[in-house]
């Protein structure tokens, strides 16, 4: 496919293909992340590659079992996250009127109130362990930017003249907006989608940083929470805490070279050349007249 | 102002299939005040006939267009299909629809980028009589020669963006064409294409209108080819109708200094130069004194 | 009328857009401007008028990119310059001060947030940096009042000016430095018929003052009929008939040039059977053999779908060029 010919499709493939696949098939070849050891606060060595810790558990096993739930709870969350944001973005968009006028100022309203602290309320009122009420949590905190998004966009859309055309010929309003405009705006419903993605993970380290997620989910942001609470960083034991860390920063730098490459792809207008060679071509040879 | 056709009586048996009375359309602007684009427009529109709407932009042309097309609100007026009030709402609104189409200006973007020729085709067809199946495909590719697209099969499969201005407006005529219409308004249907395409379209639906007795409004801001291809003009100048009648009269012989302007205007590629600069100082005299 | 004091040259240009399968937009192109003359340029979309015009004022951007050819400007006092050999600071210094160009849509183009004030003085900070704030002022007036918009507009902002008087501005932008040459591209094909009229009118006057050339690209024949003493047709990337203005409406040489000025009904004139060109332009990415305008033409004979014929004076006119079998010869 010429669209990799982008490097930062390449490279933001290869990472997120990266921590996919370790997140599929890694447990199976990795030893048990809870087991305890008496190889307590090991640097990376043969045994263990990334050391151990506190309680002897080897770290690579844990972050390679976390990686699953990690991922779990960050598409979960972006994809339901999308899903609200088009019903309210695209349908407010496409109704117009009072409905619009609500469907918007909902979207303000939730999009204005400061993220993180919401989400920490809500996560000590419902006790959010386990991966789906998680997965909620974030969900509907993050739908507002992206709702936004979608509602202009498909402002934009529905005036465009297939859509008149489609009007004129007597469809039905959900078939316009299922078959004539949502088409349209999957560039950037996807784009968003990524967003989210890459919110929803970075949202739940932070819970679970600062201990509001359950404890027997294991995931790169529980990973930071226990070597932080286990004084990691101040013992030095950086194999305990820079792993996960660092798998986040990649994990996000992966799905943000997709989201910048898809710009490129999609729009034409915003290919980036690479100059051709110069050559002067000799001109036309002369053609005889009959 | 001379009445556009419209408010005379007809000899039964030749009742105009379309006739608008006194349309206005108003759209609200930022900070609330009421513009309005329509402003009390008559005409009618006979089966076999074309009927040529003139003006510049911001006339209120293309507005006049989707009001009787209903995608627009009118504020006030009648638009009666065959002596019937037009339907507004549900299986009437649906009926008018599929005896008056409309076609686009702009063939970019009048074909939706994510949808095969066929689908587009396909669609009005489905909601006429719920075809479907080879019987469907055949009515496509039927649709698909009359406009001239061959080879029928191939075309269908492709998408807008693999198609030619041209091509994708013939498309849009065939979609129009779909639901046997017996009104086509067609909004500056060549504007946007060649000057060497825009004669075969034209024809193209000349064609169309003497073999299946459409009625035709043909919207332009190009004297030239409204003269050409209808036999009624009326000209429109912010959001009124200002002179109407017969093409041959209304652009030879105009009474109204706006129509005029617009004859003056046109190039004229018989004069001499001296003509030309003649008639240029003259304009700049009166322009600027 | 001036005897043969050429402005521009340009020989054998030809411009390529690079590609999986290059796209050779314009092919082996020459032509010559006179001082003080209109040269109109015509042709449809996908032609290549505007990337020749572009390949002439050196604006060409990747993936375009000048394959051939050379481009000569000959300033007023005589000194000659070869534009494609020009790099950096000499560039620079001839942008704008020597040739300017009023783009396609320009008048949609102008910055929204800026006073059309402000957007004079870009073009005299950019170029004549010596001037202060209010030798701009003054000069920004003097331009508006040269196009006739009130000078007190400077301190408008486009959204605030008629489409009309927009394109009046952006000329005036492009007559700021006193260029010798403005190519126009298209500059009324947004405008209304009336403003357009005005326009023109006002391009017409300009050059009666001033005495710039001018190279007007469009596709609409009819205009360029009344106002370029010379006309250039261009097909497929090449020029096709090459020919004095005031003539060509009546006595055009070449097929594609004859059914173009077919394609115009006229509004003054009998009604009569009227036509287009069926068929569509060539893949400007193939190579061509024969003449590219044979499939479509209906003078088309034996020697035209092998034979690219070459662009030949007209039997008896030296002055008058078509590149078609039927009529080019030796004179």
């Amino acid at each position: 496919m010429s669209a990799f010919r982008s490097w930062r499709l390449r490279a933001g493939v290869a990472i997120t293909g990266f921590f996919v696949l370790l997140a599929v098939i890694g447990p199976f070849f990795a030893s048990n992340p809870n087991g305890f050891s008496r190889a307590e606060w090991q640097p990376p060595s043969a045994a263990h590659w990334l050391g151990t810790t506190q309680l002897g558990q080897d770290v690579l096993a844990q972050l390679v079992a976390g990686t699953r739930t990690t991922l779990e709870i960050g598409a979960g969350a972006g994809l339901l996250a999308t899903v609200i944001s088009i019903v309210i973005g695209i349908g407010g968009g496409y109704l117009g009127g009072l409905a619009d006028e609500l469907l918007s100022l909902l979207s303000n309203v939730v999009l204005v109130i400061p993220a993180l602290p919401l989400i920490i309320v809500i996560a000590s009122f419902v006790h959010a362990t386990g991966v789906w009420p998680t997965v909620a949590v974030i969900a509907f905190v993050s739908w507002a930017a992206s709702a936004r998004v979608l509602r202009a966009q498909t402002l934009s859309v529905r005036n465009r003249e297939y859509v008149l055309s489609a009007r004129a010929s007597g469809e039905r309003g959900w078939r316009i907006v299922f078959f004539e405009i949502l088409p349209n705006e999957l560039p950037i419903i996807i784009s968003q989608f990524i967003f989210s993605v890459i919110f929803a993970i970075l949202t739940q380290a932070g819970l679970a940083f600062l201990g509001l997620a359950s404890p027997e989910q294991l995931t790169w942001g529980n990973m930071l929470y226990f070597a932080q609470n286990d004084e990691a960083l101040s013992s030095g034991a950086w194999w305990w805490f820079v792993p996960p860390g660092l798998c986040i920063a990649l994990f996000g730098m992966g799905l943000a070279l997709i989201n910048f490459s898809l710009d490129e792809i999609l729009n034409p207008r915003l290919k980036i050349y690479r100059p051709v060679k110069s050559r002067k071509l000799a001109p036309e040879p002369a053609e005889a007249v009959s | 102002m001379s009445d556009a056709r419209g408010t005379e009586e007809f000899p039964a048996g030749s009742e105009p299939v379309l006739r608008v009375r006194d349309l206005v359309v108003d759209f609200r602007q930022r900070g609330g005040e009421r513009f309005r684009a329509v402003n009390g427009v008559s005409f009618c529109l006979e089966k076999g006939e074309t009927l040529a709407l003139v003006g510049e932009s911001g006339s209120g042309k293309s507005t006049v267009v989707r009001a009787v097309g209903q995608l627009v609100r009118a504020r006030a007026g009648t638009v009666l299909l065959d002596g019937v009030p037009a339907g507004r709402h549900g299986r009437s609104l649906r009926a008018y629809r599929r005896r008056v189409q409309l076609i686009f200006q702009d063939p970019f973007a009048s074909l939706n980028p994510m949808h095969t020729v066929r689908y587009h085709l396909a669609r009005p067809l489905r909601m006429l009589d719920r075809s479907s199946g080879s019987g469907l495909d055949e009515r496509i590719y039927d649709l698909l020669r009359s406009v001239n697209l061959t080879p029928a099969e191939e075309v269908a499969r492709k998408y807008p963006h693999e198609l030619s201005g041209g091509q994708r407006q013939r498309v849009a005529i065939a979609r129009a064409l779909a639901s046997n219409p017996d009104v086509l308004l067609a909004d500056e249907p060549v504007s946007m294409l060649d000057v060497s395409i825009r004669l075969e379209i034209l024809n193209l639906l000349d064609r169309l209108k003497r073999e299946r007795n459409l009625a035709l409004l043909y919207v332009t801001h190009d004297l030239a080819t409204a003269r050409h291809f209808s036999g009624q003009i009326m000209v429109m100048y912010r959001g009124e109708i200002v002179e109407s009648g017969a093409s041959d009269e209304v652009i030879l012989r105009p009474s109204h200094p706006y129509t005029r302007r617009l004859a003056a205007a046109a190039p004229d590629p018989t004069a001499s130069r001296s003509d030309l600069a003649a008639a240029r100082r003259a304009r700049q005299e009166a322009r600027y004194g | 009328m001036s005897g043969p004091d050429v402005i521009l040259r340009a020989e054998h240009v030809s411009v390529e857009y690079a590609g999986r399968r290059p796209t050779r937009a314009v092919r082996d192109v020459s032509l010559e401007l006179r001082r003080g003359e209109v040269l109109g340029i015509a042709g449809e979309s996908g032609c290549g008028k505007t990337t020749l015009a572009y390949a002439l004022a050196r604006l060409l951007r990747p993936p375009a990119q000048m394959t051939g050819g050379t481009v000569t400007f000959t300033s007023a006092d005589g000194q000659s310059v070869d534009l494609s050999a020009l790099s950096g600071e000499q560039l620079r210094r001839f942008r704008w001060a020597k040739v300017s160009v009023v783009f396609q849509s320009a008048m949609n183009s102008l910055n929204p947030v800026t006073t059309i004030g402000r957007q004079f003085g870009d073009i005299f900070a950019a170029h004549r940096p010596d001037m202060d704030h209010a030798a701009r002022e003054r000069r920004a007036r003097e331009l508006l009042t040269l196009v006739n918009i009130d000078p007190e507009r400077t301190v408008c902002y486009p959204h605030e000016l008629s489409g009309g008087m927009r394109q009046r501005v952006v000329i005036a932008m492009a007559l700021a430095l006193g260029p010798e040459l403005v190519i126009m591209d298209e500059p009324t094909t947004a405008l209304d018929v009336l403003v357009q009229r005005e326009i023109l009118d006002e391009i017409e006057r300009l050059r009666e003052q001033l005495g710039f050339s001018v190279i007007f690209i469009t596709h609409d024949l009819s205009l360029l009929l009344e106002l370029s003493d010379r006309l250039v047709i261009m097909y497929a990337g090449q020029i096709v008939e090459s020919a004095p203005g005031e003539l060509v409406g009546k006595e055009a040489a070449h097929p594609y040039t004859q059914a173009l000025l077919g394609s115009f009904p006229d509004m003054r004139g009998d009604r009569r059977n009227l036509h287009g060109i069926a068929g569509s332009p060539p893949d400007l990415r193939a190579d061509q053999v024969g003449c590219p305008f044979a499939p479509r033409c209906e003078q088309v004979f034996e020697p035209c779908r092998s034979v690219a014929p070459r662009l030949l004076p007209v039997p008896g006119r030296a002055d008058w060029l078509a590149a078609c079998h039927k009529t080019g010869g030796p004179a």
